[in-house]
């Protein structure tokens, strides 16, 4: 880029900037301070979107799309939260419509129990390891939107109860159901139960 | 409200919760083991530590799924930042336009564009970062000359406010001055933050 | 050619070759091109009038409305460039068409 002396501030001068500050930079009109936090939070996001629905492909079209979504309503963002928790919400949720629109609801709750692991005796640790991992991708599919999204941020992400009733919009109470039946779901699926 | 420790009789209906042998209710056993609250009961009987080890079973084997805040492997944040930028730059909101000169000559800058100008003028005051730049301007005199409202982010060790304010002020009128030769009236400095320094900018994450 | 495109191509050419112009504003038809590079330009409308430039005319003898928007060089002064730029175009319609009124915005959209 020619001519970065003074006037602009290319991506690089705001590399280093924290993002409170690139945030209401960006929701004032100034596109590069947004693509430094995109940038930033890129990686995470993916990560979470990828636990949320097992498929990195489809997670960082919606990491995309909520990235998108976050340009057009940061006139509206007043700093509630942190950039982050902010992001981290939409993306929540984009996966949330992913994950329904992949299932019908109706059918989610009568799926039947999934088989038990077949692989009791495993040659080696890696191999069980990699197995279980697949087993467990498995029983993931057996949940609904709801019970999947509620399980993976407890359980994978490490939020709280409260946190996760704030991203997903429902209370307290029906997260607990939720990831009370992603748990016993899966204890089943693991073969591990009784 | 979470509900008491102590279960009805029978799970309710359509809950797939499960009655355990001792009369304890299989989510209320995991729930006191969530939150650390298991009693006298539940750490000798072995139908709760049953319970208990099974969903400690099922936390040891999704470890592999998941990679705390790590991107997944062969990841290029690069490339995704490429493509949302490419949407962003269809729709981007440079604000209002600003006259250049007088307003009747037909000449104008728009608002984000020299917003980012005057933000890199602060900056060179060391140690101060500027966040929000809003300009508008008076057109009640003809002249159309800018009022500039703008919130920095002051060093903690700062010993004068008000005249780390004034050399910012002075860098702002001389970028707007010989950088953009836009005239200007007023500039409003809000402190908006003390921050630390450490030297030069280089925090890389946030809080 | 119409004598609106022959003006619209020369009054585009006479503004690029300000000193301290970057380019003329690209137009939402091409940054979605380049959003979606594999295609080629479509040779048709690439040498449609670039977005950065507007030519409009109320009636056939009113005054010409032109909207020009700039994108100009950090190194140089944005108001010095846009007078520049101003002067390019008033030279650019007396040699065009010398009799004819017009009304000149011009508008800097981004500094690089």
């Amino acid at each position: 880029m020619a001519g970065d002396r003074t006037s602009t501030a290319p991506p690089d001068t705001q590399a280093g900037l924290d993002d409170a500050l690139l945030t209401v930079r960006a929701a004032e009109g100034d596109e590069e301070a947004f693509a430094v936090l995109v940038r930033r939070h890129a990686g995470a996001l993916v990560g979470l979107a990828t636990r949320l629905l097992g498929n990195q492909v489809e997670a960082e079209d919606a990491v995309q799309d909520a990235f998108i979504s976050a340009w057009r309503r940061l006139p509206e963002f007043r700093g509630q939260s942190s950039f982050g928790t902010w992001i981290y919400r939409i993306v929540t949720n984009r996966c949330l419509n992913v994950l329904r629109a992949r299932k019908p609801q109706a059918a989610l709750d009568t799926a039947p129990e999934p088989a038990a692991p077949e692989h009791t005796v495993a040659p080696d640790r890696i191999t069980e390891a990699r197995a279980a991992v697949g087993d467990m991708r498995q029983a993931l599919d057996g949940l609904s939107a709801e019970q999947r999204a509620c399980w993976v941020l407890r359980e994978l992400d490490g939020q709280s109860y409260e946190s996760i009733a704030d991203t997903v919009g429902i209370s307290q109470q029906a997260v607990r159901a939720r990831v009370f039946r992603a748990r016993r779901h899966l204890t089943n699926a693991m073969g591990a139960w009784r | 409200m979470t509900t008491g420790t102590h279960p009805p009789a029978a799970p309710p209906p359509d809950s797939d919760d499960e009655l355990l042998p001792c009369g304890r209710l299989l989510s209320q056993v995991w729930a006191a083991w969530e939150d650390a609250v298991t009693d006298d009961h539940q750490r000798t009987c072995s139908h709760c530590r049953q319970a208990i080890g099974e969903l400690e079973a099922l936390r040891t084997s999704v470890r592999d799924l998941s990679h705390g805040t790590e991107a997944p492997d062969g990841f290029a944040a690069g490339a995704l930042a490429h493509r949302v930028m490419d949407v962003v730059r269809l729709e981007l909101r440079p604000g209002k336009p600003l006259p250049l000169g007088a307003p009747d000559d037909g000449m104008w800058i728009m608002e984000s564009v020299a917003a980012r100008t005057l933000r890199a003028a602060a900056s060179r005051v060391p140690g101060v970062q500027a966040s929000s730049c809003r300009i508008g301007y008076d057109d009640a005199d003809g002249t159309g000359r800018a009022t500039v409202s703008l919130g920095i982010q002051a060093p903690l060790s700062s010993t004068d406010l008000a005249e780390l304010a004034e050399n910012v002020r002075g860098q702002v009128e001389v970028a707007a001055d010989q950088h953009l030769g836009l005239g200007i009236a007023r500039v409003d400095i809000r402190v908006t933050d003390l921050v630390d320094v450490p030297g030069s900018t280089e925090e890389g994450h946030e809080r | 050619m119409t004598q609106h495109a022959a003006l619209t191509e020369a009054l585009a050419e006479a503004v690029r070759q300000v000193p301290g112009v970057a380019f003329l504003k690209p137009g939402v038809a091409q940054r979605l091109r380049a959003a979606v590079s594999d295609t080629g330009d479509s040779g048709a409308d690439s040498k449609a009038s670039p977005a950065g430039l507007r030519i409009s005319r109320s009636d056939g003898n009113g005054p010409w409305k032109i909207e020009i928007q700039i994108v100009t060089l950090a190194e140089a002064r944005a108001l010095d460039v846009t007078r520049a730029a101003r002067r390019a175009v008033d030279t650019c319609l007396e040699a065009m068409v010398p009799s004819a009124a017009a009304r000149i915005t011009i508008t800097v959209t981004g500094i690089v």
